[in-house]
């Protein structure tokens, strides 16, 4: 179970991303840029799915993630705990340990027949759900996740993600017009910031990503990428 | 005849989601363009192949300059025997491009 330990917000944000650098699981690229799913081009990219490798660390995400949910949330909101399917899944399910929750997983699309086709494990009808994912970067994805759970009867109240990029604009709000509070623990921000005091780039690498955090699409669409996000 | 589908690709910044789209609109073709329908199987199948590879992982935009070039030559091949529209000319292209799409399989 969870330690019950709360740090504070601003120090989870900065051990974070100080974790995710460790690890390398961040990917400065700014000559040659990366083409996300969604089409966007990108001089960064983050792999949070590495974090499963390192148990330490792993292990101190999680608690914070648990200290983070039960803080903003609250002890008692949630009957079940889902992972999106690939990487929010064992996400969900160290989180789902910690908080003495079941488990589900949520499937990209159906499988089988029925209402909870999308669904892999038991979710009790009328079940208040956590829906758990590595990273963060428009909400599309969650609010389909969402809508699978919504089919089988349940509501995603919440969603967490461990990191989450916090540079597309209105982000939070489709979220929560899909009836989900946001949760995360770093940002693009948290990670630009410990990169500056380590002196982690070099002033051109880091010139290139601040531009692409502060106006991704422009910086995208400049790079060969899409220049609006698909709704 | 086939282009409309590599746009969509390209206007999606041929990204896994474009890749998607365009294999979701080949499918849509299918039944209402039964004459085109092994050709459009086969774009399904190779927009669908990339999806798979690639989905929750970005590419560096290289590789992805690649898969779009190989995609539009797949395309192409099947565009011009259509066009030509004698039934060996079809069968050709659509023997090469199953091919083609093993190969990348393998890859």
């Amino acid at each position: 179970m969870f330690p019950n330990t709360f740090p504070d917000k601003a120090l989870v944000s900065e051990l974070v991303a100080k974790m995710l650098l460790e690890i390398e699981a961040v990917h400065f690229r700014a000559d040659q840029p990366f083409t996300f799913t969604s089409g966007l081009a990108s001089p960064v990219y983050i792999d949070c799915r590495k974090l499963i490798s390192f148990p330490r660390i792993r292990s101190a995400v999680m608690d914070f993630a648990a200290g983070t949910i039960l803080r903003d949330a609250g002890f008692e909101q949630f009957d079940s705990v889902a992972g999106g399917e690939t990487a929010g899944i064992p996400f969900a399910a160290w989180l789902s340990e910690r908080l003495g929750l079941p488990m589900q997983y949520v499937r990209k699309k159906p499988k089988g027949f029925g209402r909870d086709a999308q669904i892999e494990g038991y979710l009790k009808e009328g079940s208040r759900v956590l829906l758990v994912e590595d990273l963060i970067t428009d909400g599309g994805s969650k609010v389909k996740f969402a809508e699978a759970i919504a089919k089988a009867g349940s509501k995603a109240t919440d969603t967490f993600s461990v990191f989450y990029y916090d540079v597309f604009p209105g982000t939070p709000e489709r979220l929560e017009a899909a009836g989900m509070r946001l949760h995360y623990l770093a940002t693009w921000w948290d990670i630009l910031d410990v990169c500056k005091k380590q002196k982690h780039l070099s002033p051109e690498v880091l010139r290139e990503v601040e531009n692409f955090l502060h106006n991704p699409l422009e910086w995208s669409a400049n790079h060969g990428g899409i220049a609006e996000l698909s709704s | 005849m086939f282009e409309s589908l590599v746009e969509i690709v390209v206007d999606g910044g041929h990204g896994v989601r474009a890749y998607n789209s365009c294999a979701k609109a080949a499918r849509a073709r299918i039944s209402s363009e039964p004459d085109n329908a092994a050709a459009l199987t086969l774009i399904m199948f190779a927009a669908q192949g990339v999806v798979e590879a690639y989905d929750d992982q970005p590419l560096p935009i290289d590789a992805a300059d690649a898969l779009l070039d190989n995609f539009r030559g797949m395309v192409a091949t099947l565009d011009a025997a259509y066009a030509d529209g004698t039934g060996e000319a079809k069968l050709a292209a659509l023997n090469a491009v199953s091919v083609q799409l093993v190969e990348a399989a393998k890859n």
